[in-house]
């Protein structure tokens, strides 16, 4: 596992308007699939209380909650499945698992060029605010995909990724600039789910945005 | 973002031509073209070991053709 140095908000700090306190997090390529397990297994009790607690507000169950990451992290030992990670006072604060090959381009002028597949990417539940009223760390989600970006630059894709979005999260990847394509018809595990993408040129504006090239 | 590690690689004229032209389509290096084709290798292979197949569909006609490797 490969740690490079990030900084996260700690929401928890906030006052009135301020920004909260700086922690100081690394985001992690190749997490493994040991590691992956643990987090899971510690990210699960207080995931299992939230959805219990939308259960009883009537709240609708997350799109995720079937999610399997022990399946999925199985995947690992091949060459094409890589994982990143977002780490903060020992504890993993988010997970993603991508697929670097097999997947290609559906947007002009890349249409057929390799891309990198954002497969899994989920927050621990402590940072989940459809779980906790108050989420401690934030902009988990938009460090993981800073990294899968910048993996697809190495791995000379120019930082084209691709996923699907959950319903809840498609306002998210527009904010940050990632095209919606259209409506998955194709895949069958991502059928009706609204496909994004980052062009080479999309995935530039990212970095320069983030100021991260 | 990782080490890697260095080998030679003995191509023919026609292999290092194919090489080449995907090179060229793709906008990648021979080296970045040869390591996505081995981890697509691996996919492939792993998953039909599995159990699994290959398809390749003609968005004309709609027809499937099983693939074998």
């Amino acid at each position: 596992m490969t740690r490079f140095p990030i900084k996260l908000e700690d929401k928890h700090t906030r006052q009135g308007s301020q920004r909260g306190k700086l922690i100081e997090a690394s985001l992690c390529l190749d997490v493994p699939a040991s590691l992956i397990a643990e987090t899971v297994a510690r990210w699960k009790p207080l995931w299992d209380a939230g959805l219990e607690r939308r259960r009883r507000l009537d709240l609708p169950p997350l799109e995720n909650e079937h999610w399997d990451w022990l399946a999925k992290s199985s995947w690992l030992s091949l060459a094409a499945y890589r994982s990143l990670g977002v780490e903060c006072e020992g504890v993993m604060q988010g997970l993603m698992m991508l697929v670097t090959d097999g997947y290609a381009a559906r947007m002009q002028p890349d249409i057929g060029k390799p891309l990198v597949y954002v497969d899994y990417v989920q927050n621990a539940p402590w940072n989940n605010e459809d779980l906790v009223d108050r989420p401690r760390f934030g902009a988990v989600g938009s460090h993981l995909l800073d990294g899968a970006v910048k993996l697809s630059v190495d791995l000379e894709y120019g930082g084209r990724l691709g996923l699907h979005s959950l319903q809840r999260s498609e306002g998210f990847y527009r904010r940050l600039g990632l095209a919606p394509v259209e409506v998955e018809r194709q895949d069958r595990h991502a059928r009706g789910l609204w496909y994004f993408e980052f062009t080479r040129e999309g995935a530039e504006g990212f970095l320069q945005a983030r100021g991260s090239r | 973002m990782e080490d890697k590690k260095t080998m030679t690689l003995n191509l023919t004229g026609r292999e290092m031509e194919v090489l080449e032209e995907l090179a060229a389509k793709k906008e990648m290096s021979k080296t970045a073209i040869l390591r996505h084709a081995l981890r697509l290798y691996q996919l492939v292979d792993v998953k039909l070991a599995k159990g699994g197949k290959l398809f390749l569909e003609d968005a004309k006609n709609k027809k499937a053709e099983l693939l074998v490797l």
